[in-house]
């Protein structure tokens, strides 16, 4: 594998292990027996924070995603062998008919009174 | 000076006068109320003076006192100053003092922060984290109760606040669950876009958007990469709708007029020819539109739109393309009779005029781009097929020129392909008239021929026949495009016999162009045999003459003198 793909599973994976301890974090903290007003003031605000650190995690998975479409958009390089066409085959009636093309304009028609 | 009689004399002679206006202002407060009247009082009875300098603090009193010197007033000023710079130091190692134990006390919770702030001595003496500190409780038995309601209060209140934060942070959740639910949306609108342009086969890249410098994703819809060297080079931003997702197609013009919108050019090819002495519209080719790439959508989605967008981009910059090699080689060309008028090429043969127009697209006008008006009678249509064919070879005689770019850069670079590559000069116009004239001139050979061997008719027996282009053999074809790149050679084989002695003479004609297919060569080669026999086994053969001509004026009076002298040879 390559070390670009290799970042970016590793990526997911933090990513996702943070937002679930974090989460786990929310559900911990919550708790509240015996603390003290400056813990539980802390506490409270540490959910938010944990809360905001989520919803960013999330939003950096949809970017790990974006930037993989742009890889594989961007990235490779397309090759379809099915449209190469073999270039000799064809090249005389190519000939052929370029040249009557060339024939055609380079020839006058009669001219219009003769024609009336 | 003498009002300053208190001061001792050796002392004020030494003053200057910088040091002495201030001083007689602190003495005197200001010059404003003296009057020599005044001034005349206070000579008179110096012993009031101290009165009312009473009134001044201690150090200028010392000063003004006559008995203190003025030394002694410099000295309290250093000894005080002195002092107070001790002050100042010893305040500032008590905070840093303060501060280091402030470090120390913290180091035990956070290791970081104190390292970094405790100083080196301290951390010497004492290892970091061992001072330490608690809250200290009262701890007695008869609060207990009071305690336990305290704990209880605070308990209460962590659980609204929690209760609060919980609040907020649902609905934070829900909030940017939306968000993100139609960011996804509009990612997959785009990309799904993004793909369906991709699957047509066009080149993507990366690059940044000229108006606002974000990352986008650009699409090269020009043939620079085909082989063109036209100055636009075909690139255009797909930009993203930021509400819908949905991918516009933006076309970047190069220099200044960015903001204004492209105007569409396509190229019509008109035939006027001759008649009665004025020259009329006999065809004109018509406008196809650019053949859409079916994608199988719905001919409205906005997928299939792009796609028809950028296929209509292709297909103008293919004209402009075009026009602006035509216009590059006819500049060259005004010697035979083609000329070039604001967006007009115009070129004059044989009684007939073909206009190369570069005309304004407008969609709206459908009448002038199918040009139905024109089609009223047969005679005012009758070269439009022509016309038709004329615009098709000038496209493909460009995609030959492309073709012929294409393999020069693909070429090891030398010194010499370079020269090639920055010379390259296209090959449409010249051929395409090149081949008019060329069978004008054939024409114009074969009529002199006839009317040669009309005249001489009952003293020659004549043969002849005509090899068009003998140099474009089917067989060996290496470029199906031969006929316009190399010059036509056309044979005329021409056996004369006299009645009179049996001589023959073979005349070779060879009518053929210069390089650039412009010009008339002719070739003529004059052999006499004196028999039949002879000109089969092709020996004792008689060089008569061997003549090149640019004119057929010049090679008809040749030949009307070489035959005269054949036909009157013993």
């Amino acid at each position: 594998m390559q070390p670009k793909s290799i970042a970016l599973l590793q990526r997911i994976d933090t990513n996702i292990e943070q937002i679930l301890q974090k989460f786990q974090d929310i559900f911990e903290v919550s708790i509240n027996q015996d603390k003290p007003k400056e813990l539980l003031a802390v506490e409270s605000l540490t959910i938010e924070s944990d809360a905001l650190v989520i919803i960013r995690l999330c939003e950096d998975l949809l970017s790990v995603s974006r930037s993989l479409k742009e890889t594989w958009c961007l990235g490779t390089l397309k090759v379809d062998p099915s449209k190469k066409k073999d270039h000799d085959e064809g090249t005389e009636q190519v000939f052929r008919q370029f040249n009557e093309l060339t024939n055609r304009i380079a020839q006058f028609e009669k001219k219009p009174f003769a024609q009336i | 000076m003498e009002t300053h009689s208190r001061i001792p004399l050796f002392k004020m002679n030494k003053l200057t006068i910088s040091q002495l206006i201030p001083r007689i202002l602190i003495e005197r407060k200001s010059f404003l109320n003296i009057t020599e009247e005044s001034l005349k009082e206070e000579i008179a009875n110096p012993e009031q003076e101290s009165e009312p300098s009473s009134e001044v603090p201690d150090t200028l009193q010392e000063i003004d006192s006559p008995q203190v010197l003025e030394d002694d007033v410099l000295d309290v000023f250093q000894t005080q100053k002195a002092e107070l710079s001790k002050n100042i130091n010893t305040a500032l190692n008590e905070t840093s003092l303060s501060l280091d134990f402030v470090s120390l006390l913290l180091s035990s919770v956070k290791p970081n922060i104190a390292k970094s702030t405790i100083s080196p001595h301290l951390s010497k003496s004492a290892p970091l984290g061992s001072l330490n500190a608690d809250r200290l409780s009262k701890g007695e038995d008869d609060d207990k109760a009071a305690h336990d309601e305290k704990a209880k209060l605070s308990t209460k209140i962590g659980e609204g606040w929690k209760k609060e934060s919980i609040n907020k942070i649902t609905t934070l959740f829900k909030n940017s669950s939306t968000t993100l639910k139609d960011q996804v949306l509009r990612e997959k609108n785009y990309w799904n876009m993004i793909n369906i342009v991709l699957s047509n086969d066009e080149v993507l890249f990366r690059t940044r958007d000229p108006l606002n410098g974000s990352r986008a994703i650009g699409i090269k819809y020009g043939y620079g990469d085909s082989g063109s060297n036209y100055h636009v080079q075909g690139s255009a931003i797909l930009r993203k709708d930021n509400t819908t997702g949905e991918v516009t197609f933006n076309p970047l013009t190069s220099g200044s007029n960015r903001s204004q919108r492209k105007v569409h050019k396509y190229i019509r090819i008109k035939i006027l020819s001759e008649i009665d002495g004025d020259y009329m519209l006999t065809g004109q080719s018509t406008f196809i539109p650019p053949t859409a790439t079916n994608s199988g959508f719905s001919s409205d989605s906005p997928a299939q739109k792009l796609l028809e967008e950028i296929q209509k981009a292709r297909y103008f910059l293919f004209e402009e393309d075009l026009f602006y090699q035509l216009t590059r080689e006819a500049k060259t060309l005004i010697n035979y009779n083609i000329s070039i008028i604001s967006n007009k090429i115009i070129i004059e043969i044989n009684n007939e005029i073909i206009e190369i127009e570069s005309v304004v697209f407008d969609e709206s006008n459908e009448d002038e781009l199918t040009n139905n008006y024109q089609n009223i009678n047969e005679f005012s249509s009758m070269h439009n097929k022509k016309c038709q064919l004329i615009l098709v070879y000038l496209k493909l005689m460009l995609c030959c020129y492309y073709k012929y770019n294409l393999a020069l850069k693909q070429k090891i670079p030398t010194a010499f392909t370079k020269k090639k590559q920055a010379n390259s000069h296209p090959l449409i116009l010249r051929p395409m008239v090149g081949n008019i004239r060329y069978e004008l001139n054939i024409q114009n050979m074969q009529q002199i021929l006839d009317k040669l061997f009309n005249k001489y008719k009952k003293e020659l027996d004549v043969t002849s026949e005509l090899e068009k282009y003998s140099n474009m053999k089917a067989d060996d074809i290496s470029n199906p495009f031969q006929k316009s790149i190399e010059r036509p050679v056309s044979n005329f084989k021409v056996i004369l016999r006299n009645h009179k002695n049996d001589f023959i003479y073979k005349v070779e004609i060879e009518l053929t162009t210069n390089e650039i297919f412009m010009n008339l060569i002719i070739n003529m080669s004059i052999i006499r045999f004196s028999s039949s026999n002879e000109l089969e086994k092709n020996l004792n053969g008689l060089n008569v003459l061997q003549m090149s001509f640019n004119d057929f004026n010049d090679i008809e009076e040749c030949l009307d003198w070489s035959i005269l002298k054949f036909v009157h040879s013993q």
